[in-house]
C-alpha cells in the first residue's frame, strides 16, 4: 500500500547568494589562501557538530567511490492545537532531530539517516549510504567549507518558540467566536492549527554550507451548518511561512467570513453538469490546475526517465501566446517559498512556460547534471529521513490580456470553479483531476446557481491548448496546500488569474 | 514484549505522572527499513534506516495532549515529557478525555497472528537487488518494443512497538513486511502519451512473496493495455470495479462511520445504524484476528481488545467505528477507533466473470483523484479502464469521471467477486454495479 501511494502525484490540504566572507578552515587538501578562522557561532554550531566531524562523515560517505555527498541536518519543533465543541481542547507537540546522508554516483543514490547528531551514528549512516557506490575508490575529496549567504524571503520577528500556548489558545477562541457569529445556521466549528520551526543545515562535498530557519503556520477553520435537518460543511485555510504577525485581526475576520460563506452557499447548490463544457477558473486556488496539468510533468526526474508526457516538448508551443507559467521559490512568506533548496541550491523563479512555449524542467542536482543545465533550486525533501527530488514551490500563471467580466460573459453554458480541495495527475498519460468544492453554473454569460462536490478531469497538454482566455487579475492563494510525490509531502503554493478553458470534462450528476 | 522499548515507555509515563498527570499512555516504536530500487537495468536507490519514536498521551488537570519525539535519550526524554505536560496544562478542559475503562483490555487474545518473520534479518542487499532486477527484466521483456522505462524495487521492514497505559495496560507487538513491485511506462506514439502502470506482491513472510516474474509481467501487461486510452461520450452503463481499485470508493463509505464524523455531525450515516444502507448482497466484517493480515492486531491503538465485528450485514449497517473518547461524548459503547482487516463475505467469481455478467459496461481499473463528502455522501472521482462489450475489453478508457452519493450508490451493487485483493488490509473484491452515469466527452 505504501509503495502504491508512493507512485501517485497528488495535492491536498491540508538565491543562496554567492559565497560570503565567512569561511571555515579546511582539514583536508590544500588550504585556500583566503581561509581565516570563522567568527563564532557558525551554522554548524546550531547542531553542535564540528567541522572535523562533518569532514570525517563525508570522507566515510565517499569511501566506496561516490562522486558527491551531502549531509542534511534538521531540527523541527511543531505545535498543533485543535478546537472542537467550543474549546481548544487538544494539543500536540512534536520534536524531531536528525541528519540524512546522501551519496550520489551518476544517477544512483545511496541514502541513510540517523536520529541523533552523534558522530558514531553519523559515521555508521555514511557507511550505509556509501554502499551504493561499490566501485573503485574515488578521487573525490570534500572541498573546504564555505558558508553561503541566503536571501530572506520569510524574515521572522518572533520565533514560534517564544509564543506561549495560552496566547495561541486565545487567538483561536477569538476565531471560533467570529465564525459562530456569522450565522445562526452554523452548528459546529472546528479549527486545526499548526505552527512549525524547522532549522536546516546543508553541507556538501563541494564545500557548500547553508543554514536556514523555516517557519510555517497553518490555520484551517471548518464549519458545519444545519437547515431543516440538512447538513453541509466546508472550510477555509490560511497558511504562510511566517510568524504570529501573520494572524492579523483582518486576516482572521476574512477566514471566518469565508468559512461560513462557503458552507452556507452549499444549501442552494444544484447538481453539477456532466460532460465536456467550458470552465472558467476563479483567480487564486485554481492554480491547482497548473500544479496538476503541467507542474508535476515538468519535474525533471520524470523527464530524465522519459516517463512524463512533456519529455520531448521543450522549446515547443504548448499553449497560446498569452500563457506564461512560473514555479517560484522566492515569493515573500508564501508556503512554498524557500531561502535555499534542500540540497543547498539557490531557489529561483523558474519560467516553465514563456508566452506559450515550454522552457525548462524543474531540476535537482542529479537531473541538472544529467541534462547538463544549472539546478533550478527545486531539490526538496519532506525531512532528513528522505532524499531530495525535484518538486514544485509556488506555481502560478502571470496576468493575461482579458478582463474577468469579459471572460465570464463569453461563456454561454459552462461552470465557474471557485474553491478546491485536492487534485491528482498521471504524469505519463497526462490525465489529471481537481475537485471543485464550490462553483457556479454559467448561464448565458452570467454566474448562476451554485454547484458543489464536482470533480473535473482533463488531459494536461490538451487542456493547456484549450486555454482560451487569461484574466488581468492574477492572485496567489493563501491555502495550506501540501503536495505528495514518491511518498514525500512538501508545502507548496498556487496562483492563477481568471482563466477560461474551452472544454474539459465535468464530473457532476446532472445530464441536463 | 521488547523490554528496552517498554522501559522507555514506562519512564515517560512515570515522568508525566510525577509532573501531575492523572493518566498517561506511551507508545514506543522502532522500525528498520530497507529499500533497493532499480531503473532500466541500473541501481537507482539504496536506502537503509532505523527510526525510533515515542508518542505519549497525557491527561492532566482535565486536559488532554498527545506529543511525539524521536529524541529518546534519557535526559532529552524527561525534559520533553515535562514540557509536554506543561503545554497540555494550559489547554482548555475536556471532561470526556480519559484512558479506556480497564474492562476493555480484558480477554486479549493470545493467539499468534503470524505477523513477524524471524528470518527478516537474513535478507541481504544483494538478494534485494537480485529480486528487483528479476522483476525489472521480466517487465522489460514482456513490454517489448513499446517500453520507455521500467522501474522495480524491493523493500522490507521490521517494526516493534510497545504500548504502556497507566491504568493497567502493557503489551507489545512485532511485524515484518516484504514487498516487491514493478512499474512500466510505454509509448503511445499516436496520442503522444506515455501510459504507465504497476504491479506488486507483498507478504508478512519472506517465503510467501509472489514471483518477481509475475509482478514484472503484470505491470507490463497493464501498461500496454492502456495504449490508446481516451474518453468516450458521457453514457449510462453498468460499472465493474477491479478489486485493487475498490479501496478509493470504500474509503468514502468508511469515513462517515467514524465517531468523530458522528459527533461533529459530519456523517451521512448518522442515525442509520440497523438500517439498510447497501444492497443486501453486501456483508462486510472487520476482522482483526486474521493470520498474516495487513490490519491484524490483538488490541487497537488505545489498548482495546480486538474483536471480530460485523460492519454491514446483508446491507444493514451493524456498527460504527467509535473510540473511547467519542463513545463518552456520544453516550454509546466503544467499538474501536479504526478499521483492521475488512473481509467481504459471499463473493463469487473472478473479475472476468463479473465482466461477462455485465455485458456492455465500463470496467474501472483505477481512480484518479476526486473526493467524497462525508457530511452529505456525495462523491466524484476520475476513472480509467476499459469499455466492455459482451464482457470483452473493446477499448481502453481515460479522462472520464464517475459521481454519485454513498447513501444510494451501494444499493446499486449487484454482484461481489470472490477475488479479494490480498495486498491490502481492506481485502476488496471486484464489484459490479447497476448502470451509472459516467462523464466523458
Amino acid at each position: 500500500m505504501r509503495d502504491r501511494l508512493d507512485r501517485r502525484q497528488f495535492i491536498g490540504l491540508a538565491a543562496a547568494g554567492a559565497a560570503s566572507g565567512l569561511v571555515l578552515p579546511a582539514c583536508h587538501g590544500p588550504t585556500p589562501a583566503t581561509t581565516t578562522r570563522p567568527p563564532s557561532p557558525t551554522p554548524l554550531d546550531a547542531f553542535g557538530v564540528t567541522e572535523a566531524t562533518v569532514r570525517q562523515v563525508m570522507d566515510r560517505a565517499l569511501q566506496g567511490g561516490g562522486e558527491y555527498c551531502d549531509l542534511y541536518f534538521q531540527r523541527i519543533r511543531t505545535n498543533v492545537l485543535g478546537l472542537e465543541d467550543h474549546a481548544v481542547n487538544k494539543g500536540h507537540s512534536t520534536q524531531d532531530l536528525g541528519v540524512g546522508v546522501r551519496v550520489v554516483r551518476g544517477l544512483e543514490t545511496g541514502y541513510a539517516f540517523t536520529e541523533t547528531v552523534e558522530r558514531a551514528s553519523m559515521l555508521e549512516a555514511a557507511g550505509v549510504a556509501a554502499a551504493v557506490a561499490s566501485g573503485a575508490r574515488s578521487a573525490t575529496t570534500p572541498r573546504a567549507l564555505t558558508v553561503g549567504r541566503l536571501p530572506a524571503h520569510y524574515p521572522v520577528k518572533r520565533p514560534w518558540s517564544e509564543v506561549s500556548t495560552g496566547a495561541k489558545v486565545k487567538l483561536l477562541m477569538g476565531l471560533h467566536d467570529r465564525v459562530g457569529a456569522q450565522d445562526r445556521r452554523i452548528k459546529k466549528v472546528n479549527i486545526f492549527y499548526r505552527d512549525e520551526d524547522s532549522q536546516v543545515l546543508v553541507v556538501d562535498s563541494d564545500g557548500r554550507v547553508a543554514f536556514d530557519r523555516q517557519p510555517m503556520v497553518v490555520t484551517y477553520v471548518s464549519c458545519l451548518a444545519e437547515v431543516d435537518g440538512r447538513r453541509e460543511s466546508n472550510y477555509y485555510a490560511l497558511a504562510a511561512r511566517d510568524d504570529i504577525g501573520y494572524l492579523t485581526d483582518e486576516r482572521l475576520a476574512h477566514a471566518a467570513r469565508q468559512a461560513a460563506g462557503r458552507t452556507l452557499v452549499l444549501f442552494d447548490a444544484v447538481p453539477g453538469p456532466v460532460g465536456e463544457l467550458p470552465v472558467v477558473l476563479a483567480p487564486g486556488g485554481s492554480g491547482i490546475l497548473l500544479h496538476e496539468a503541467i507542474g508535476h510533468g515538468m519535474e525533471a526526474d520524470f523527464a530524465r526517465k522519459k516517463i512524463t508526457i512533456y519529455s520531448d516538448r521543450i522549446g515547443k508551443r504548448i499553449a497560446p501566446e498569452f500563457v506564461t507559467i512560473v514555479d517560484d521559490g522566492t515569493n515573500s512568506h508564501m508556503r512554498g517559498s524557500i531561502n535555499v533548496d534542500d540540497e543547498g541550491n539557490d531557489p529561483q523563479k523558474t519560467v516553465l512556460v514563456e508566452r506559450g512555449i515550454l522552457r525548462t524542467f524543474l531540476h535537482d542536482r542529479i537531473s541538472a547534471r544529467h541534462f547538463k543545465v544549472r539546478p533550478t533550486g527545486s531539490g526538496r525533501r519532506q525531512s532528513f529521513r528522505h532524499m531530495p527530488i525535484p518538486r514544485m514551490r509556488n506555481t502560478y500563471m502571470l496576468a493575461g490580456p482579458h478582463s474577468p467580466e469579459e471572460i465570464i460573459r463569453s461563456v454561454k453554458r459552462g461552470i465557474y470553479a471557485e474553491h478546491f480541495t485536492n487534485g491528482q495527475v498521471l504524469i505519463g498519460a497526462g490525465d489529471f483531476t481537481f475537485y471543485v468544492k464550490n462553483g457556479r453554473l454559467i448561464e448565458d454569460g452570467k454566474l448562476g446557481r451554485p454547484i458543489k462536490d464536482v470533480n473535473i478531469i482533463g488531459n494536461g497538454p490538451r487542456v493547456l491548448e484549450q486555454v482560451a482566455m487569461v484574466g488581468t487579475d492574477p492572485r496567489l492563494d493563501e491555502g495550506g496546500w501540501t503536495c505528495g510525490k514518491r511518498g514525500q509531502q512538501v508545502p507548496v503554493g498556487l496562483g492563477l488569474p481568471t482563466v477560461k478553458v474551452g472544454a474539459i470534462t465535468v464530473g457532476g450528476t446532472s445530464k441536463g | 514484549m521488547n523490554s528496552e522499548l517498554q522501559k522507555i515507555a514506562e519512564l515517560a509515563c512515570d515522568r508525566a505522572r510525577s509532573r501531575g498527570a492523572k493518566q498517561a499512555a506511551a507508545r514506543v516504536a522502532r522500525t528498520r527499513d530497507y529499500k533497493v530500487a532499480v531503473r532500466d537495468g541500473k541501481m537507482e536507490e539504496l536506502k537503509s534506516s532505523e527510526t525510533r519514536g515515542l508518542s505519549i498521551r497525557i491527561f492532566v488537570d482535565g486536559r488532554y495532549g498527545q506529543h511525539k519525539t524521536s529524541e529518546l535519550e534519557r535526559r532529552a526524554l524527561l525534559r520533553f515529557v515535562g514540557d509536554a505536560t506543561e503545554m497540555t496544562r494550559v489547554l482548555m478542559p475536556d471532561t470526556h478525555r480519559a484512558l479506556p475503562e480497564p474492562a476493555l483490555y480484558r480477554e486479549r487474545p493470545t493467539l499468534d497472528l503470524q505477523l513477524h518473520d524471524p528470518k527478516q534479518g537474513a535478507v541481504t542487499m544483494a538478494e534485494r537487488k537480485r529480486l528487483a532486477l528479476q522483476a525489472h527484466d521480466a517487465a522489460r521483456e514482456a513490454a517489448g518494443g513499446r517500453v520507455i522505462s521500467v522501474g522495480a524495487g524491493y523493500t522490507d521492514r521490521v517494526s516493534e512497538s510497545v504500548l504502556v497505559q497507566t491504568n493497567g495496560f502493557a503489551d507489545g507487538r512485532a511485524s515484518t513486511t516484504f514487498s516487491l513491485w514493478a512499474d512500466v511506462s510505454v509509448n503511445d506514439a499516436r496520442q503522444g502519451k506515455r501510459p504507465s502502470d504497476w504491479a506488486e506482491t507483498r507478504a508478512r513472510f519472506r517465503g510467501a512473496l509472489g514471483s518477481p516474474q509475475q509482478v514484472g509481467q503484470e505491470a507490463a501487461r497493464r501498461a500496454l493495455a492502456q495504449i490508446g486510452a481516451d474518453a468516450i461520450p458521457s453514457c449510462t452503463l453498468p460499472l465493474v470495479v477491479e478489486n485493487r481499485a475498490v479501496g478509493r470508493l470504500l474509503g468514502g463509505l468508511l469515513a462517515p462511520l467514524s465517531g468523530w464524523a458522528l459527533d461533529q455531525k459530519r456523517s451521512c450515516f448518522d442515525g442509520k445504524l440497523g438500517q439498510a444502507v447497501a444492497s443486501e448482497r453486501l456483508s462486510v466484517v472487520d476482522d482483526p484476528l486474521l493470520p498474516r493480515g495487513w490490519g491484524s492486531r490483538r488490541y487497537d491503538g488505545e489498548g482495546i481488545t480486538a474483536r471480530r465485528m460485523p460492519l454491514i450485514e446483508r446491507g444493514v449497517l451493524g456498527k460504527y467505528y467509535i473510540d473511547s473518547y467519542y463513545a463518552r461524548k456520544l453516550k454509546r459503547a466503544p467499538t474501536t477507533g479504526g478499521s483492521s482487516n475488512l473481509v467481504f463475505l459471499e463473493g463469487e467469481g473472478e473479475l472476468q466473470e463479473l465482466c461477462a455478467a455485465a455485458g456492455k459496461a465500463i470496467l474501472i481499473t483505477h481512480f484518479i483523484g476526486g473526493n467524497s463528502n462525508s457530511t452529505t455522501g456525495d462523491f466524484s472521482h476520475g476513472i480509467g479502464g476499459f469499455l466492455l462489450e459482451g464482457g470483452k475489453r473493446v477499448r481502453p478508457l481515460g479522462s472520464m469521471n464517475v459521481a454519485g452519493n454513498h447513501l444510494r450508490f451501494w444499493n446499486e451493487l449487484v454482484r461481489i467477486g470472490g477475488d479479494p485483493y490480498p495486498h491490502a488490509s481492506h481485502r476488496t473484491p471486484s464489484l459490479l454495479f447497476r448502470p451509472t452515469l459516467v462523464a466523458g466527452k
